[in-house]
């Protein structure tokens, strides 16, 4: 047994029964009142007092609390038919998700139930649903609160429609359901849908205005079907969700504005079973419509949006991973281009410094100053060098004459003859021979010479006596004398070393 | 064509991390690696140009300081050569020594030069002169020629080292390049021992021996004096006349400098 609600602005309407292979069998129908303005078009305003209210009718009634379905007109649930590829459900579900696509949605929810198929041309017709996320988690959260278990939501309309396709029997006919307010029209054209469209009644049945403004909708059908070519007249009407006496006063003040137009207030179809409800049908063409079978090949929308959460979440968990992992490859991206951009700026930098270093006046006062530091490096050893062969050789002390002429003016005192024998620079010995008739004068004359800064040292080695040519007798000695170093300061270049 | 895989979420999840981990590991060893490694080269490029760029601005503005030490440099070892001889061969060294010899009046006996090889010579100061001589360093005249190119070998090591003073520095390098010559080997001076016998008056030996001592490029090792062997010549009724009365033979050791004259003007071409 299955349990179908519609919500209208101002009623409960909840429908006990099965849906049946043609049809439905209506076992209990029950409508109630909810608080005004708790509901507006489909759209819960007041929740604790909506579910009040549903918690309040199922008790009264006692009403199954489990597998209900939910019936509902309301903006934020769309629905629509869609004409489609005979394709298999799980890319039909892709199509029907693509095709109904909403950016205004912020997680769209999208279900579909098949229609009608046709293997020969090899399509199919569904009904597409969509809604936010949030919507049907508002009516699960409600129903949930009120202890009973959702199972379904519908759009009313598109079940209404499958509903009374049946009944129309090949004819062109117009269904007017009128629920508070809200009027419906479903336009049937040799029992095909065409289309519907729903708008605000603002007058009250039973008036002549009332009257206008259905007959205001049938012009819009009539001008809709012109457009589309339909040949058959307009003038069946069929209304629901009004009294017998309602339509019966609404179809003479139809007739007084068209008297071609035939209206008459909506009979429960025959596939409608009901056993002493039937003529309450008008009035529960929505939840009895709801109450209808309908195909396996189908995603029910509580399905999808478990889907779409489950999705969500598999979307958020793998965000979880992509994000950072994403993240990190922007960053080593980032690296690579600020690298790449430094790079720029190095090269720029080294081709700036090379030119400097490249310029020719630069390079040849460079090559000028190089040159200059290798030519003083080895100037320097030389000058060196030449620093110490200059005072080495200037250390000698000069045997020249001037030598001679100290000795023989120290011989000259004590009558001593000197000869000059030789000079040795490795061990500056100067030697002579001195001879006198007295040995006593060569000793001094050695004294005398042992005086002078000129030698370093003077010494003898004997003495040997002689005899000269005219017969003198005398002696003669060896001095050695050792020349001093020479007393002259050496000026050197640089160091003074 | 349908591509119908088998595989298991955990599959796919493998191998995503594996293509993200291979993508990484690519992209960074392709890409980052080798620019950061660039950025390592280039770097270490700039810091040699940077370094360049501050030793050619030094040398560039130490230049004219640099060219006033040089002409010193030059003008100090022009004067310290320009009082030896150029260097001449033993031809040359005999032929100037005979036409010495004779200017002063007196019989060139023997006249011999030792044989020379082209080395430096390496002096020793006079022994009784007080003048320490370095270390290790031979007293002889011996050769020294490789120890002469080691050194010249090692200025040019560091020219580069050279290149990169400034003027103060370049100025403390050239009285340490003077300094550290030890040796007389650094002075390029060449010598040859000559030993030269002449005879003829006394006096005119002597005077030999006084102009020689006043050469700056020669000095006097050594000399012997002793007589002259007698030379008698005899006329046609037999009289006996001696040619060289007090003549005397005097033998003299000299060290006889030369060396190449710097020309820095070749040298700077």
């Amino acid at each position: 047994m299955s349990v179908t609600v519609f919500l209208s602005n101002t009623n409960i309407q909840i429908v006990v029964g099965s849906g049946t292979s043609a049809g439905a069998n209506v076992k209990r129908l029950v409508s109630v009142g909810i608080p005004n303005g708790a509901v507006l078009n489909g759209v819960v305003m007041d929740e604790n007092a909506l579910v009040a209210a549903i918690k309040e009718c199922w008790k009264v009634n006692k009403l199954p609390k489990g597998d209900v379905t939910l019936i509902l007109n309301s903006p934020q649930l769309r629905a629509n038919f869609v004409d489609m590829p005979l394709m298999q459900d799980k890319k039909t579900t892709e199509f029907v998700q693509r095709e109904t696509k909403d950016a205004r949605l912020s997680k769209p929810v999208s279900s579909w139930y098949l229609v009608e198929k046709d293997p020969k041309q090899k399509t199919q017709k569904v009904v597409a649903e969509t809604a936010d996320a949030q919507f049907i988690d508002t009516y699960v959260s409600i129903f949930n609160k009120s202890g009973i278990r959702l199972i379904d939501i519908h759009d009313g309309v598109t079940r209404a429609i499958n509903l009374l396709k049946g009944s129309t029997r090949n004819r062109t006919l117009v269904y007017m359901i009128l629920d508070g307010t809200s009027l419906v029209t479903i336009f049937f054209a040799k029992g095909q849908y065409y289309y519907h469209s729903t708008k605000r009644v603002f007058n009250q049945p039973g008036t002549s205005e009332f009257a206008k403004e259905i007959f205001a909708s049938i012009s819009e059908i009539r001008q809709f079907a012109f457009t589309q070519k339909v040949e058959d007249a307009i003038e069946e009407i069929q209304f629901a969700g009004l009294g017998e006496q309602q339509v019966s006063r609404l179809a003479e003040d139809m007739s007084d504005i068209d008297s071609n137009i035939k209206l008459s207030a909506v009979t429960c179809p025959s596939y409608v079973k009901s056993k002493n409800n039937s003529k309450q049908f008008p009035y529960f063409v929505y939840p009895i419509a709801g109450l209808t079978r309908i195909s396996a090949s189908r995603l029910d929308i509580m399905t999808a949006n478990r889907k779409s959460a489950d999705k969500f979440i598999r979307k958020q968990n793998l965000l979880k991973v992509v994000l950072p992992a994403g993240g990190f490859l922007f960053l080593l991206i980032m690296i690579y281009a600020a690298l790449l951009a430094f790079n720029g700026y190095q090269e720029s930098r080294l081709s700036d410094l090379k030119k400097e270093n490249a310029n020719p006046t630069i390079i040849a006062e460079v090559n000028r100053y190089e040159k200059i530091t290798s030519v003083i490096s080895g100037v320097g050893s030389r000058q060196g060098g030449l620093n110490i062969l200059h005072q080495y050789i200037d250390s000698y002390p000069i045997p020249d004459s001037e030598i001679n002429k100290l000795i023989v003016n120290a011989a000259n005192k004590y009558s001593v003859k000197v000869i000059v024998n030789s000079y040795d620079a490795s061990t500056g010995v100067f030697s002579i021979t001195a001879q006198s008739t007295e040995v006593e004068q060569i000793n001094q004359f050695i004294a005398d010479l042992m005086k002078l800064d000129n030698f370093k040292s003077v010494d003898y080695t004997g003495y040997t006596a002689i005899k000269s040519k005219d017969g003198t007798s005398g002696w003669q000695i060896n001095v050695v004398c050792t020349l001093a170093a020479r007393k002259t300061e050496t000026t050197t270049a640089e160091g003074d070393s | 064509m349908k591509f119908d895989t088998s595989l298991r979420p955990q599959d796919k999840r493998t191998i995503a991390i594996v293509l993200y981990i291979g993508i990484v590991a690519l992209f960074g060893w392709y890409m980052i690696r080798p620019a950061a490694m660039k950025i390592g080269e280039l770097d270490d490029k700039i810091r040699a140009a940077e370094v360049v760029k501050q030793e050619n601005k030094m040398k560039t503005m130490q230049l004219a300081s640099a060219e006033v030490l040089y002409k010193k440099a030059v003008t100090d070892i022009n004067d310290s050569t320009v009082k030896f001889y150029d260097v001449m061969d033993n031809s040359q060294i005999e032929k100037k020594g005979t036409m010495y010899i004779l200017g002063f009046g007196l019989t060139p006996v023997d006249f011999l030069v030792d044989i020379r090889d082209g080395s430096y010579v390496v002096e020793a100061p006079y022994a009784y002169s007080g003048i320490e001589v370095a270390k290790n360093v031979k007293t002889t005249t011996d050769t020294s020629t490789k120890k002469t190119t080691t050194n010249k070998k090692t200025s040019t090591k560091d020219a580069s080292y050279l290149a990169t003073l400034d003027v103060k520095s370049l100025q403390a390098y050239y009285s340490q390049a003077i300094a550290d010559a030890k040796t007389t080997s650094f002075a390029e001076v060449q010598c040859a021992k000559i030993t030269i016998v002449v005879q003829g008056t006394q006096e005119k030996c002597q005077k030999l021996i006084d102009d020689i001592t006043k050469n700056p490029s020669i000095r006097v090792n050594g000399f012997f004096w002793s007589d002259a062997k007698e030379i008698w010549a005899e006329d046609e009724k037999g009289n006996k006349t001696l040619m060289n009365p007090d003549y005397k033979e005097l033998r003299v050791s000299l060290r006889f400098y030369m060396t190449e004259k710097p020309n820095f003007d070749k040298q700077e071409e």
